[in-house]
């Protein structure tokens, strides 16, 4: 008889503490990294579907000026303009955060490894990974006053 | 990371290049002016761009394909219905980068034959 993969019923039977998606959601303590992981992920899924929805519209200009008006003309309008405005949002977060992700893993920043001694402190709960962090998060703070000033103030 | 660091530079000059009410390279057109017809028309027939459009739509897809795998091997643990999710999700993203390509190759070809 082949030996039948297991399922995910009997993943979790042997791994109780697999959670799955709602790993993401909760976790023990709060821990800001772990909240950005998950932001991370439904950044990417947001910028996939974005990215194909892109594709697909700009797409239409190998069909002549009628077709590329008719794409255009369907992209206006408040909810779009506020759409915009949150695509640019989770693009800068995205991008900042795979910044920090990036010298996280060159091992920037983290410093020296340490002798695993009960209480276990992790690299991330270092000073200069925290300023990193804090900075990342400063820079999408400017960005989005910036954004907003330049989507809905002075309008684009 | 490689995909990752050419799309910090790609995506920094798409988002510079058609810009804002704030900022926009180069100077003196709009948003709106630079998505006009005309203009596309006219930036098609720079090989610059062609070639651009082609290597930034295959990082992002690759660099977005990659990364929902992970995700989906990670929650499937190497499962049968795993693979088959990655599988059509990479037939998804070819067929969105023979589209993309299509459409810019033959907006190249327009531009610059007439």
């Amino acid at each position: 008889l082949a030996r039948r993969k297991p399922g995910r019923r009997s993943l979790l039977k042997t791994y109780p503490n697999l959670e799955g998606v709602v790993g993401w959601a909760g976790s023990i303590g709060f821990n800001l990294e772990r909240y950005l992981y998950t932001l991370h992920r439904v950044t990417g899924y947001i910028m996939f579907i974005y990215l194909l929805l892109h594709v697909f519209v700009t797409s239409s200009r190998a069909f002549g000026p009628e077709a590329w008006a008719a794409a255009m003309g369907s992209l206006s309008g408040p909810l779009f303009h506020i759409g915009e405005f949150i695509l640019f949002l989770v693009v800068l977060f995205h991008g900042a955060n795979g910044i920090r992700l990036f010298l996280a893993e060159l091992g920037l920043g983290l410093g020296r490894p340490a002798r695993p001694v009960y209480p276990y402190r992790p690299a991330f709960r270092r000073l200069l990974p925290k300023v990193i962090l804090y900075i990342i998060l400063a820079i999408w703070v400017i960005f989005f006053a910036l954004g907003y000033y330049d989507w809905f103030l002075l309008g684009v | 990371m490689i995909s990752a660091i050419l799309l910090i530079g790609f995506g920094a000059y798409h988002i510079l290049y058609f810009g804002s009410a704030m900022l926009s390279i180069p100077p003196g057109q709009t948003y709106h002016e630079k998505i006009s017809y005309e203009l596309v028309h006219e930036r098609a027939k720079s090989l610059f761009f062609t070639v651009m459009y082609v290597v930034f739509l295959a990082v992002a897809l690759y660099h977005a394909t990659y990364g929902i795998r992970s995700s989906i091997l990670e929650f499937t643990s190497g499962s049968r219905k795993g693979k088959v999710a990655v599988l059509v999700l990479a037939a998804i993203a070819i067929l969105a980068f023979i589209y993309g390509c299509y459409a810019v190759i033959v907006t190249h070809l327009m531009a610059v034959g007439g």
